[in-house]
């Protein structure tokens, strides 16, 4: 498609913002930055529609739009200090099309399920 | 009224109150995210944000009663007592090292036994049992042996 312009200054032929990423192979479709102190507060999302808390240090992640298979691949970090390591992963089998479960642990707590202050995730792959 | 001044509380099988946090940049309403994101067959409440505790002390206690939230005392009694055997670890780890030396100069060792025993009861304390409320619960905490109180910055 070919982009034009009318005169009243309209363009066609653009991409919507969604079309444009949902397209790209190359680019998050989904990504969150939410607290974990306060019940899953979201400070930040993307083609995110809701995040639950569901056990100790655990979330779930609903995509707006499911993605086309399991395969997608999840990137995370989690907030903590020199003192205190943490890690984040995904809860066994709970990556399917529309969620992710992820839990996060803490290294220096000998593997504990902790609540983090911030954590931000990243989801790539085809929807 | 954005989507995130209301939350979404649902049971799971396994008697966790799972609490849903819509986002609000999603073009979806409270209500279409409750249809969409809540697992089929599930009751769930759509309630207000402000109706969430903030004190998350006993989270794992949490239980709903129709749709307001409230604590399971005797949930939140097994946190309180795991919390004192997480507290007593390093406890118990300091008084190994210190009637280890007191063995060896031939020291008394009375009041280093005393402590470790009192460590090991204070899960069984019957305070903790008789305890009806969160508050009780929370002073039931004895800082003399155990060390700060995890329920202090809360």
């Amino acid at each position: 498609m070919s982009i034009t312009f009318n005169s009243n200054g309209t363009v066609t032929g653009v991409a919507s913002d969604n079309a444009f990423i949902t397209g790209n192979k190359g680019v998050a479709k989904a990504w969150i930055k939410f607290r974990g102190d306060t019940t899953g507060a979201i400070i930040a999302s993307y083609g995110i529609t809701s995040i639950s808390n569901p056990d100790n240090a655990e979330y779930i992640i609903t995509f707006s739009t499911a993605f086309a298979n399991a395969n997608y691949i999840v990137t995370a970090i989690v907030s903590g200090n020199p003192a205190i390591h943490r890690g984040i992963g995904i809860v066994d089998q709970a990556q399917t099309t529309t969620t992710c479960r992820v839990n996060i642990f803490s290294t220096s707590g000998g593997g504990d399920h902790e609540d983090t202050d911030e954590n931000c995730i990243a989801f790539f792959g085809d929807q | 009224m954005k989507n995130s001044d209301s939350v979404i509380l649902y049971t799971e099988d396994n008697g966790n109150l799972v609490v849903v946090v819509p986002a609000d940049n999603c073009d979806l309403t409270v209500e279409q995210i409750q249809a969409k994101d809540i697992p089929s067959g599930k009751p769930s409440y759509i309630v207000s944000r402000s109706k969430v505790p903030t004190d998350r002390s006993f989270r794992w206690a949490w239980k709903l009663n129709g749709s307001a939230i409230e604590t399971d005392m005797t949930k939140a009694k097994e946190i309180h007592k795991e919390n004192i055997r997480r507290a007593r670890i390093s406890k118990l780890a300091e008084l190994d090292i210190d009637f280890q030396r007191a063995l060896e100069t031939s020291a008394d060792t009375t009041a280093i036994v005393s402590k470790k025993q009192a460590l090991r009861d204070a899960p069984s304390d019957s305070a903790i049992d008789s305890a009806t409320t969160e508050t009780e619960l929370k002073s039931q905490w004895n800082t003399s042996i155990l060390g700060a109180s995890p329920y202090s910055d809360k």
